[in-house]
């Protein structure tokens, strides 16, 4: 900062001066007050209702009675069995989690996989094309969520399109069981998160230097040496920022598991919902989604710390 | 090495861009022979295929024909991670998420050199670029003229046959780039290594070069050392692109019985000249000739000169005057604007006024007759 600079914003002396300023941070505070309150009430304001909610009794008929218990982050981890009365680990529960994270984590990388060849051609098109592409990969999102997984189901069903497809080539003989496996929760997942991948993804290596690949070509590296060393290590931010946009929906994902996943393919977002209605257990269902929460927020903490390490250097 | 061995044989090379109505030659069958330990310099102004023929000798186009030969193999279908050239990028093209030292050193460990021979390299380069102390800073910590000496380094640290740099200093300021020119010629003579030099500034080649390409519209007019290139241009682009030239017109002219010599007849008050000129020179498609403005000089006399005119304008630099001079319009063709550049070589040296009615002298020897 040269010295000009540092004069304008010198601390005001004498005190109508100071009452001025006085005045400019009530007046900033009233303008940002909008923000505030939202991002109070809206935000913070249901997370603190639904820890309270965990740490209370459940009702009958649902809801909760206003009698503070550990019952429910109890349930989240543990259980008694009926008929011994021992305390075990909640299988169900600890194999849903495990289900959750695994389920997001191979979609997460099916995304990768798909999405940065799809964001390196786009990129790599004409200028004027590139939008034409872009579009193309937003359409999806213009149908309903529901409607977009009712055609998976269609597509992966018995008698569906992948099925006839492979008979059709005589590949398999009999139709393969692909619907309500994990594998069709995955496949959906994939599918319906894939825009959140390629545009983060796009993003970045539009901006890429494509004269650095020439430079790293022209030192004697392959192209697979020269993806690994020059393209992915500059694309990196957006490999995490796509990353961290597929993963944190799929651990919650809720209607795609439903419809794909059936009774075997639950996930977390199933079971929470089950315990505010079936289950009638809304201390476990908020105790879950708190937990759910912090699995995404280690998930983030893991992500932002292997940005800042490698992204810093980037010289964006 | 053997000096004057050929490094690299640009034999035929042309190169078209697109298809059919919009196809854009951008370089017209050329051929060159680039000789070992050569610094080599392709001359031109922007868009006249130079870059194009580095790219193509570097690899990363193919030509539309003809082939480049490295020491006598041919490369023009290689790519170019296994061509033993590596190109120093006009944006110097550092890598942003490396060091100083791991992009120095990336060309090494692409060609899986054992670990301590790339330490090895990698301190020598950085000592032969004078970076020692910065080899742990990230690029965008660098100032231009550093990562100037970088992307010298990482190209020169795997040891290629041929050097390419592609119009390497002209990012850099005035006084940078007169430090980095004398860099270059130090880096080439401690390397060994023949290097290509792109650029389109004419002083930069005369300066630096052994040989000079000069090459406009995508083809090569004219390759020879830079005295060659600035005394004997062939033809009228290379007259006007490389320094300063008068052109006059010569509206009569014959030619000597043993045809190596150009008689021109339309001096003041009907001098002649006899100029050596080459023997194929035509003399009815028009002729001129080219004069260097600081190898004439102004006389009192003017009515004995080759030339006479009047001084229109003058501007002294401390070292040499220079002189627009309007010409009679007797003495040869348009010229109205006859530069002239004399050297304050002593303080006793003739100073001129503008206005004043002056006759330019030369010697036959400083003209280069020019057929269109």
């Amino acid at each position: 900062m040269d010295k000009s600079n540092q004069q304008v914003f010198k601390f005001p002396e004498s005190k109508l001066e100071r009452l001025k300023a006085k005045q400019r941070t009530m007046r900033n505070y009233l303008l940002s007050a909008p923000a505030l309150i939202v991002l109070t009430v809206a935000a913070s304001g249901p997370l603190l209702i639904m820890l309270l909610y965990s740490f209370l009794t459940p009702g009958d008929y649902g809801g909760v009675i206003w009698e503070p218990s550990w019952e429910g982050w109890f349930k989240v981890f543990m259980r008694i069995d009926i008929f011994e009365g021992t305390l075990l680990p909640a299988d169900a529960h600890l194999s849903i989690f495990w289900r959750s994270i695994k389920l997001s984590l191979v979609t997460t990388i099916l995304c990768i996989i798909f999405g940065f060849p799809t964001a390196y051609f786009i990129a790599t098109r004409p200028r004027n094309q590139r939008s034409f592409w872009l579009f193309l990969v937003t359409v999806p999102f213009w149908t309903n969520l529901l409607i977009r997984t009712f055609a998976i189901m269609q597509i992966l069903s018995h008698s569906g399109f992948v099925n006839k497809f492979l008979q059709s080539l005589g590949l398999i003989e009999e139709p393969l069981r692909i619907m309500y496996t994990e594998t069709a929760v995955t496949i959906g997942m994939a599918y319906v998160y894939l825009p959140l991948m390629v545009l983060p993804l796009y993003a970045t290596i539009e901006r890429l230097d494509f004269r650095l690949l020439e430079a790293a070509y022209d030192l004697y590296a392959s192209r697979l040496q020269v993806l690994r060393r020059v393209i992915i290590p500059l694309v990196k931010p957006g490999l995490v920022a796509g990353s961290i946009l597929v993963f944190i929906p799929s651990i919650g994902a809720y209607v795609t598991p439903k419809l794909l996943g059936g009774g075997k393919g639950l996930m977390l977002g199933n079971l929470i919902e089950l315990q505010f209605g079936q289950g009638r257990n809304w201390p476990l269902g908020a105790a879950l989604s708190i937990t759910l929460l912090v699995i995404v927020m280690v998930a983030m903490l893991f992500y932002v710390r292997s940005t800042s390490r490698s992204g810093a250097t980037h010289g964006y | 090495m053997k000096k004057n061995s050929i490094a690299i044989n640009v034999e035929g090379v042309s190169k078209v861009y697109g298809k059919g109505k919009n196809a854009f030659l951008a370089l017209n069958n050329t051929t060159l022979k680039i000789l070992d330990n050569e610094f080599f310099t392709l001359l031109g102004p922007s868009g006249c295929g130079k870059t194009t023929l580095l790219r193509i000798i570097a690899g990363f186009e193919n030509p539309s024909q003809g082939s480049i030969l490295l020491h006598g193999e041919d490369i023009s279908h290689l790519p170019p991670n296994l061509r033993s050239v590596n190109t120093v990028f006009q944006s110097y093209a550092l890598f942003p998420h490396m060091t100083v030292a791991e992009n120095i050193s990336f060309g090494l460990e692409m060609l899986n050199k054992p670990k301590q021979e790339i330490k090895e390299t990698l301190n020598k380069m950085l000592s032969l670029v004078r970076m020692e102390e910065l080899k742990d800073r990230r690029i965008d910590e660098l100032s231009g003229g550093q990562k100037q000496r970088v992307a010298l380094a990482r190209a020169l640290a795997p040891k290629p046959k041929v050097l390419l740099l592609d119009e390497s200093l002209s990012a850099l300021d005035y006084k940078l780039r007169k430090e980095m020119q004398i860099e270059l010629k130090r880096l080439q003579h401690a390397t060994g290594i023949t290097f290509i030099f792109v650029t389109h500034d004419q002083e930069e080649a005369l300066t630096m070069s052994d040989r000079i390409a000069v090459i406009n519209e995508g083809k090569l007019l004219q390759v020879g050392t830079p005295h060659e290139i600035y005394d004997k241009p062939h033809d009228h682009f290379v007259a006007s692109f490389v320094g300063d030239t008068n052109f006059l017109e010569i509206s009569s002219a014959s030619k000597s019985n043993n045809n190596e010599e150009l008689i021109i007849l339309n001096f003041n008050h009907n001098q002649t000249l006899k100029v050596p000129c080459n023997k194929d020179l035509v003399l009815n498609k028009g002729i001129s000739i080219a004069i260097r403005p600081e190898k004439v000089s102004l006389v009192k006399d003017a009515d004995s000169a080759l030339l006479a005119g009047e001084i229109v304008d003058v501007s002294f630099f401390g070292t040499d005057t220079h002189y627009s001079i309007e010409l009679d319009s007797s003495s040869g063709g348009d010229a109205h604007n006859f530069h002239v550049r004399m050297q304050n070589a002593s303080n006793q040296s003739k100073h001129y006024d503008a206005g004043e009615r002056v006759g330019v002298v030369f010697n036959a020897e400083d003209i280069q007759v020019i057929g269109n």
